[in-house]
C-alpha cells in the first residue's frame, strides 16, 4: 500500500492506494500516530484504494476518535464495494464520507 | 481378451503407473479420461509394448506379452494404434502407406493389398487422396488415413492415443465420426481422450484415470452423471481447486493472497468474487479463527470452483478445540465476512486431526 | 547443363591463357656474368633443403634468396624473371638442355658435389661391400667415365637400360628412386632411365639381382631407407655430413659441379650447320626450292603455297627455316619482330624488270639500264631503295605526277603482290619497282597503264606484245633470259635462312599451347603415365569409397544391435575412432600406416592407401548415417512397431529410405573429397594422377599444362561422380516415382 500524504496549513489529506488489511493497517496508524499533530481538517482519498478490512476499520475508528477532538475527519472517493462494507459495519454512521 | 494385472510403470522421476489392474473385454470401447500426466497414454502404451511395464503382468489372449519370450512383433500386428500425431510414413505414398504392412507383414498380393487397400480408404472418404503424400493431406485426413492403415492390419483390438488432439477443432468431427462408425461395427477399442462429449457418446466403459492408476470406472452414465469419488467428480464437474496449509501465526499473508487472487484470476472467477473470497478469508479467517489458535495449529484452506455451477465454496478446515467463529465477538469482522458470502455454515468434524469446519459460499 | 560448360569453357581458357604467359625478356647484363661473386645483389633461387641451398646463403649473404620446391619451380621462376638466376647441379642442366629450355650455366662453379648410394645405417653390410667394388671396377676399366660421358652431355642418350630382363636368381634388391630427378632417374616411355638407373641395373646384372623400383618423393626415399623398407635409394643423393648420421653411403659413384644457371638468349638452333637435320619450308619450283637441296641435302623439304605461308609456318615451327631474300625479309620483319636470319654465304639473288624479246623490249631494256645507272650514280636508287626495303614500314605513297598527256604508253604488267617491290598502299599501286617506274615514265615521256597480272600471264603478255614490261620483283636466272630480256639487274640481295626466335617475339598463344600439349602428352607417350596415374586413383578412390561403406554401414547396424553390450561398444569405438580421424591429417594417418603399422609387411602402398582411406570414409559413413537416421522422426519407428514391424524391417523399410534423403548429399561431398585427398599417396610412393602430373612436369620443365591437365581430369573425375551420384538421388527420392511403376503389376 503506498501512502500519500499532503499538508496545506492546518490540513492533511492521505490519499491510499492498494489494500489496506491486517498486513498494511498497522503502517498506517503509525504513520498517523506521528502526522496527526496540529491538525484541524483529516482528509482520507479512496480513490485509489482496492481492499479495505476491518483491519483498516479499526485505525479508521481511532482516527476519527483522534479527530473529533482536533477537528475533522473526511473520506472521500469511496468505491462501491468499500461503500458496502461502510454500510454492512456501520461505520457510514461514524464517518463523514463524502 | 486383455488382461493386466498389477501393472507398475516407473520413470526416473514419476511413476504414472502404480498399481493398476483391469480386464478388457471383446467389443469393449473404453474411454480413458482424467487429468494430464496420469498415465492414461503410458497404460494403453503398455498394452502394445511400445512402454516396458516395470513390473506385473499384461495378457493378450494366451499370449502374456510381458514374458521375454513373447513375440510382440506378431502380437502387435493383432492390436493397432493411432497416434496423437498421425505418424504416416512419409515416404510413401496414402494408398502406399496401407499396403505396406499386409504386405511386408502378412504377405498379402499386392493386388489384395491394393484391393483391401481402395475400400478402406473409400470407408474412410479419402479414396480420391490415394496417390499424394502424406504431406499434401490436412490433419484430419492424415488421421483418416492413419486409422484406414491400422484397419488393413485387421486387428482385433485398436488402442487411439488422444486422436484428435492435434487437430483444428474444424477437422476434429470428421475424425470422431470415423471412429464412431468403427464403434458401430463392434470393434474392441481403447481411445485416450480429452474430449468429454465424444468419450460418453461411443463407450460403453469409461475409465477415469488419476492418483496412478485407473481411479474409478463405469458406465458412461455412472462416470459422467454420477461420479462417486471426489477427484472423479471434480473432475467431471471441471472443478477447480485451490488448496492450501496454515500452520503458524506467522504465515505469509501477502502471499496467501497473492496465490488466491491468481487462482481467481486463472480460473476466470470475477474480480468482485476475488473481492470477497479474500474478505472472507481475511476476516473468518486470520482475524476470528487464527486469532482464537494457540501458537501452533493446522489451518486448511480449500476453495473450490465449479464452472459448471458457477459456484465458489471456500472451506476452512481447522484443529485444537471446537468453536464456532460464528459466535465470536469480532462483529466487525463478522459483518464483513457475512456480507462477502452467501452461507458461512459451521460443523464439528472428525477428519485426520480436524475438529472444526466451516463453508463458506461465496458470492 | 550448357551453363555447365559454359563455365567449363571459361575456366579452360582462363586456365591455358597462364601458359601462354611465359615472358621472356632478357636483359643483356645477365648473360655475361661469370662470377659468383656478380649476383650478390641479385634474387637467387635454390631447391629448399639442398646442399647448394645452404652454400649460397653462405657465399651470398646479401642476396634474396628464395626457396623452390623442386628444379622446375626454379626453371619456371627464372623465366619469368621472378629470380636472376637459380643454382643446382650441372647434371641437372644438362636435362634441362635436352629439353630445349634456354638456360646456361656460369662459369665459376659453387662447389663440387659428390654422390652416393644410400643405406641404412649399419644394414646390408654385404649389400655394400658389394655395390663398392663394382664401383671401383668400373672406375679401374674405364666404363664409369663412359656411362658418364653418355648422360652428362647436353643431348639425350637414345639407348636405355632394360632392367626388366635381369635374371634374379640371387634375389631381388628394393631400390627406392625419386623419378624426378634427371638425369639421374626419370621416365622415359613409360619406363625408368637415367644414370643411377643405367648403373643399378649393370650392378644388378653382374651380381645376379634382380631390381624391383618403388619411386616417391625424394624426401619418401629418405624415410624409407631408415625405417628398412628399401635396400638402396638412388637418385643422385648428395654426400654430405648431415646424412652421414643417419645414413650409410656408398662410395661415390659421380661428381658433380653445382652451378649458378641463367637464361641463354636466342633459340637453340644458331648456325647453318643446325639445318642439316631440320624441315626446310620451300615454294615449290622457286629458286630456293633448288638450293634448298643443294646446300641441305638431309633436311626435310616441305612445299608451300607463297612466302606468307612459309614466315607463319616458321613462327609455328612447322618448319625450322627457309630461303630468301633480304628485302623480302626487311618487310616482313617491320610487324614480326621475332624473326630472325642466319646469312647464307655465297648465295645471292638479282632482281630486275623484263621486257620482251623484241625490238621493243630491247630499246626498253636500253633506256631502264641508262636509267638505273643514272640513279646509281645519284644514290638515288639507294633512297628509294631504303625507303621501300628498309626495316620501317612506309606510310606515304609515290607522288604521282599527272603522266597522261604524254603520247607513248608504257603497258606494264604488275603483280600487287609482290611486297616491297610492288603492291597495293591505299589501294594504290606502291612499292620500289612502281615508283622508279613512274620516275623512268616521266624522264622519258611515257604515259604508264598498269594492269595486274602475275609473272607467268605477264611473260606470255610480253610475248604477245600486250604488255611492255612485267614488275613482279623477279629473280633474273639463266632460264628466265631464255624467255625475257632482263634489265641488269637494280639489286642484288644476299640470301638468309629466316629462323624465329621466341625470346624477342610476343609468343604465339595457340602455338605455345600446341607445343606444350604436344611436350606433355605426345612425346614418348607421355599420355601413358596420366593413365596409368589416373587408373590408381580410380582404383584407390574406388576401392575406399566401397570399402569405407561397407564398414561404416555394418559397423552402424551393429551400434543398433538390440544387444545392449554390443550396442555400447559399438558406440564407444565409433566414438574413438572417429575422435582419431577427424583430429589428424590423412597424410600422417598414411604416412604412419606406411612407415610404421605396415613397414616389415611387403605390402604395396596403394593397398595402405586404400586402408588409410577407408578408414576415414567409415568414420564419416558411421557419423552420417547417425545424424540422418536420428533425423526421422521417431513417431513413424512407432507407428512401425504398433503395426507389427521388427526393428530391422522398421529400418529398412522405413527409417532407412528417408534417411537415405538427407544422406546422399552429404556422402556425394565425401567422395568427392576422398577423390581430392587421394592426391596425396605420391608421398607413400604411389604413382597416382598427381604424382604422374608432378613427374612430367619436372621431365619437361612445363610450367603449367601437365598440372591444367592433371586438374582437369580431376574435374572430369569428379564430375561424372557427381553426376551419378545426381542419379542416385532422383532414384531414390520416392517422391519421384511414378504412379505406374508403384503400382506395377496391379489392376486398378
Amino acid at each position: 500500500m503506498n501512502i500519500n500524504k499532503a499538508i496545506n496549513e492546518r490540513e492533511l489529506i492521505i490519499a491510499l492506494e492498494g489494500r489496506l488489511d491486517t498486513a498494511t493497517a498497522p503502517e498506517l496508524e503509525a504513520k498517523l500516530n506521528q502526522s496527526l499533530n496540529g491538525i484541524e481538517k483529516l482528509v482520507f482519498d479512496f480513490a485509489a484504494l482496492d481492499y479495505l478490512s476491518s483491519a483498516g476499520l479499526r485505525v479508521l475508528l481511532s482516527a476519527q476518535k483522534t479527530m473529533n477532538k482536533q477537528g475533522k475527519m473526511i473520506v472521500r472517493n469511496v468505491n462501491e464495494t468499500i461503500s458496502e462494507i461502510f454500510e454492512v459495519t456501520g461505520f457510514s454512521n461514524i464517518l463523514t464520507i463524502e | 481378451m486383455i488382461k493386466i494385472n498389477h501393472l507398475r510403470k516407473e520413470y526416473p522421476n514419476a511413476t504414472p503407473l502404480k498399481d493398476v489392474s483391469v480386464e478388457i473385454n471383446r467389443g469393449d470401447i473404453i474411454s480413458i479420461i482424467g487429468p494430464s500426466g496420469t498415465g492414461k497414454s503410458t497404460l494403453i502404451r503398455c498394452i502394445n509394448r511400445l512402454e516396458t511395464p516395470t513390473s506385473g503382468e499384461i495378457w493378450v489372449g494366451d499370449n502374456c506379452i510381458t514374458d521375454k519370450k513373447c513375440d510382440i512383433n506378431k502380437i502387435r500386428q493383432k492390436m493397432g494404434m493411432v497416434f496423437q500425431s498421425f505418424n504416416l510414413f512419409n515416404h510413401l505414398n496414402i494408398i502406399e502407406n496401407i499396403m505396406a504392412a499386409p504386405m511386408d507383414l502378412l504377405g498379402k498380393s499386392k493386388q489384395q493389398a491394393y484391393d483391401d487397400g481402395m475400400q478402406l480408404l473409400r470407408t474412410v472418404g479419402l479414396a480420391d487422396k490415394a496417390f499424394n503424400y502424406p504431406d499434401e493431406l490436412s490433419g484430419g485426413q492424415k488421421q483418416r488415413v492413419a486409422i484406414a492403415r491400422t484397419l488393413a492390419m485387421d486387428p482385433e483390438i485398436i488402442l487411439f492415443d488422444e486422436p484428435t488432439s492435434a487437430l483444428d477443432p474444424t477437422m476434429v468431427g470428421e475424425v470422431q465420426t470415423v471412429i464412431k462408425d468403427l464403434g458401430k461395427k463392434g470393434l474392441t477399442m481403447m481411445i485416450v481422450t480429452h474430449e468429454m462429449r465424444f468419450a460418453r457418446e461411443i463407450a460403453n466403459r469409461v475409465f477415469y484415470m488419476d492418483d496412478g492408476g485407473i481411479y474409478e470406472e463405469g458406465t458412461p452414465e455412472q462416470i459422467f452423471d454420477n461420479p462417486q469419488r471426489e477427484k472423479t467428480a471434480r473432475f467431471i464437474k471441471r472443478v477447480k481447486v485451490f488448496e492450501k496449509d496454515i500452520t503458524s501465526k506467522n504465515f505469509d499473508f501477502i502471499g496467501f493472497n497473492t496465490s488466491l487472487e491468481e487462482f481467481g484470476r486463472r480460473s476466470g472467477i470475477s474480480q468482485k468474487s476475488i473481492y470477497h473470497m479474500q474478505s472472507v478469508f481475511e476476516e473468518l479467517c486470520v482475524q476470528i479463527i487464527i486469532a482464537e489458535m494457540s501458537n501452533e495449529f493446522k489451518l486448511n484452506i480449500t476453495v473450490e470452483y465449479s464452472q459448471e455451477e458457477e459456484s465458489i465454496l471456500m472451506q476452512a478446515k481447522y484443529n485444537g478445540k471446537t468453536f464456532n467463529p460464528i459466535n465470536s465477538d469480532n462483529i466487525l469482522s463478522l459483518k464483513i465476512a457475512q456480507n462477502a458470502a452467501e452461507s458461512i455454515e459451521y460443523s464439528e468434524i472428525s477428519e485426520d486431526e480436524y475438529t472444526n469446519l466451516i463453508i463458506a459460499k461465496i458470492k | 547443363m550448357k551453363r555447365f560448360f559454359v563455365v567449363l569453357l571459361s575456366a579452360v581458357i582462363l586456365l591455358l591463357s597462364l601458359t601462354g604467359c611465359n615472358t621472356t625478356e632478357v636483359k643483356d647484363s645477365d648473360t655475361n656474368k661469370t662470377r659468383i661473386s656478380d649476383f650478390s645483389q641479385s634474387k637467387v633461387g635454390s631447391v629448399a633443403g639442398s646442399i647448394q641451398s645452404n652454400l649460397l646463403k653462405e657465399l651470398l649473404p646479401d642476396a634474396e634468396h628464395v626457396e623452390y620446391s623442386n628444379p622446375s619451380d626454379s626453371v619456371m621462376a627464372l623465366m619469368s624473371d621472378k629470380i636472376e638466376t637459380f643454382s643446382t647441379e650441372n647434371s641437372v642442366l644438362c636435362a634441362m638442355q635436352w629439353e630445349g629450355i634456354a638456360v646456361k650455366r656460369v662459369e665459376e662453379p659453387i662447389a663440387v658435389s659428390n654422390y652416393g648410394f644410400m643405406f641404412n645405417k649399419g644394414e646390408k653390410l654385404d649389400l655394400q661391400k658389394q655395390l663398392n667394388e663394382f664401383i671401383k671396377n668400373q672406375k679401374t676399366n674405364g666404363k664409369l667415365k663412359q656411362l658418364q660421358e653418355k648422360w652428362f652431355s647436353s643431348s639425350e642418350p637414345s639407348e636405355f637400360a632394360d632392367y626388366e630382363k635381369l635374371s634374379g636368381k640371387n634375389g631381388t634388391i628394393r631400390v627406392a628412386i625419386c623419378s624426378e630427378q634427371k638425369p639421374f632417374v626419370y621416365i622415359k616411355n613409360a619406363k625408368y632411365a637415367g644414370y643411377d638407373i643405367e648403373f643399378l641395373t649393370k650392378f644388378a646384372g653382374e651380381y645376379g639381382y634382380n631390381i624391383e623400383f618403388f619411386d616417391s618423393s625424394f624426401t619418401g626415399i629418405l624415410s624409407g631407407i631408415k625405417s628398412g623398407i628399401y635396400d638402396i635409394g638412388a637418385s643422385g643423393a648428395t654426400i654430405n655430413e648431415e646424412r652421414k648420421n643417419s645414413l650409410d653411403f656408398s662410395d661415390v659413384y659421380y661428381s658433380d659441379e653445382m652451378v649458378l644457371v641463367v637464361k641463354s638468349s636466342g633459340s637453340a638452333v644458331r648456325t647453318l650447320d643446325d639445318f642439316k637435320n631440320a624441315t626446310l619450308g620451300v615454294i615449290v619450283g622457286s629458286i630456293y626450292d633448288g638450293y634448298s637441296k643443294e646446300l641441305f641435302p638431309d633436311a626435310n623439304i616441305d612445299a608451300y603455297q607463297s612466302f606468307p605461308d612459309l614466315f607463319q609456318c616458321v613462327k609455328q615451327g612447322k618448319v625450322d627455316g627457309f630461303l630468301l631474300d633480304m628485302p623480302n625479309y626487311n618487310a616482313a620483319k617491320r610487324t614480326d619482330k621475332g624473326l630472325s636470319y642466319i646469312k647464307v654465304p655465297d648465295y645471292n639473288v638479282e632482281i630486275g624488270y623484263a621486257f620482251g624479246k623484241n625490238e621493243k623490249g630491247s630499246e626498253l631494256q636500253t633506256q631502264m639500264n641508262a636509267y638505273l645507272d643514272e640513279l646509281r650514280a645519284e644514290g638515288t636508287l639507294d633512297k628509294i631503295w631504303d625507303k621501300w626495303c628498309g626495316t620501317v614500314e612506309p606510310t606515304e605513297n609515290i607522288k604521282i605526277q599527272d603522266l597522261s598527256a604524254n603520247e607513248k604508253e608504257l603497258k606494264i604488267a604488275l603483280d600487287s603482290s609482290r611486297k616491297p617491290f610492288v603492291y597495293m598502299l591505299n589501294n594504290e599501286h606502291a612499292g620500289f619497282e612502281v615508283e622508279i617506274l613512274y620516275m623512268f615514265c616521266e624522264k622519258y615521256g611515257y604515259k604508264p597503264k598498269f594492269e595486274d597480272a602475275q609473272w607467268t600471264a605477264g611473260v606470255a603478255g610480253l610475248t604477245e606484245g600486250k604488255y611492255d614490261v612485267v614488275s613482279c620483283g623477279i629473280y633474273i636466272t639463266d632460264e628466265r633470259k631464255e624467255s625475257v630480256n632482263f634489265c641488269e639487274p637494280y639489286m642484288v640481295s644476299d640470301i638468309i635462312m629466316v629462323i624465329y626466335e621466341n625470346d624477342n617475339a610476343e609468343t604465339d598463344f595457340l602455338a605455345s599451347i600446341k607445343e606444350s600439349f604436344e611436350k606433355t602428352f605426345i612425346r614418348e607417350s607421355r599420355w601413358k603415365l596420366i593413365v596409368k596415374g589416373l587408373a590408381v586413383t580410380v582404383l584407390i578412390s574406388f576401392c575406399s569409397v566401397v570399402g569405407g561403406t561397407v564398414f561404416g554401414f555394418v559397423f552402424y547396424m551393429i551400434s543398433r544391435s538390440k544387444y545392449k553390450l554390443l550396442s555400447l561398444i559399438a558406440k564407444k569405438l565409433a566414438k574413438v575412432h572417429s575422435i582419431i580421424i577427424s583430429g589428424t591429417p590423412i597424410l600422417v594417418i598414411l604416412m604412419i600406416l606406411y612407415y610404421l603399422v605396415f613397414a616389415k609387411a611387403d605390402i604395396s602402398g596403394i593397398i595402405v592407401a586404400i586402408i588409410g582411406f577407408i578408414m576415414t570414409f567409415s568414420s564419416f559413413v558411421y557419423g552420417q548415417l547417425d545424424i540422418t537416421v536420428e533425423n526421422v522422426d521417431k513417431g513413424q519407428t512407432e507407428a512401425a512397431y504398433a503395426l507389427g514391424y521388427s526393428r530391422n524391417k522398421t529400418f529398412f523399410k522405413i527409417i532407412l529410405p528417408q534417411a537415405m534423403k538427407m544422406f546422399i548429399p552429404a556422402y556425394t561431398g565425401e567422395i568427392i573429397g576422398l577423390i581430392k585427398a587421394t592426391s596425396i599417396v605420391g608421398y607413400i610412393a604411389v604413382n597416382d594422377l598427381t604424382r604422374m602430373g608432378d613427374i612430367i612436369r619436372s621431365n619437361t620443365y612445363e610450367a603449367f599444362f601437365p598440372l591444367i591437365a592433371v586438374a582437369l581430369i580431376y574435374f572430369a573425375l569428379i564430375w561424372i561422380v557427381t553426376m551419378l551420384m545426381g542419379i542416385a538421388k532422383k532414384k531414390t527420392d520416392p517422391k519421384r516415382r511414378k504412379n505406374k511403376s508403384i503400382l506395377k503389376g496391379v489392376v486398378r
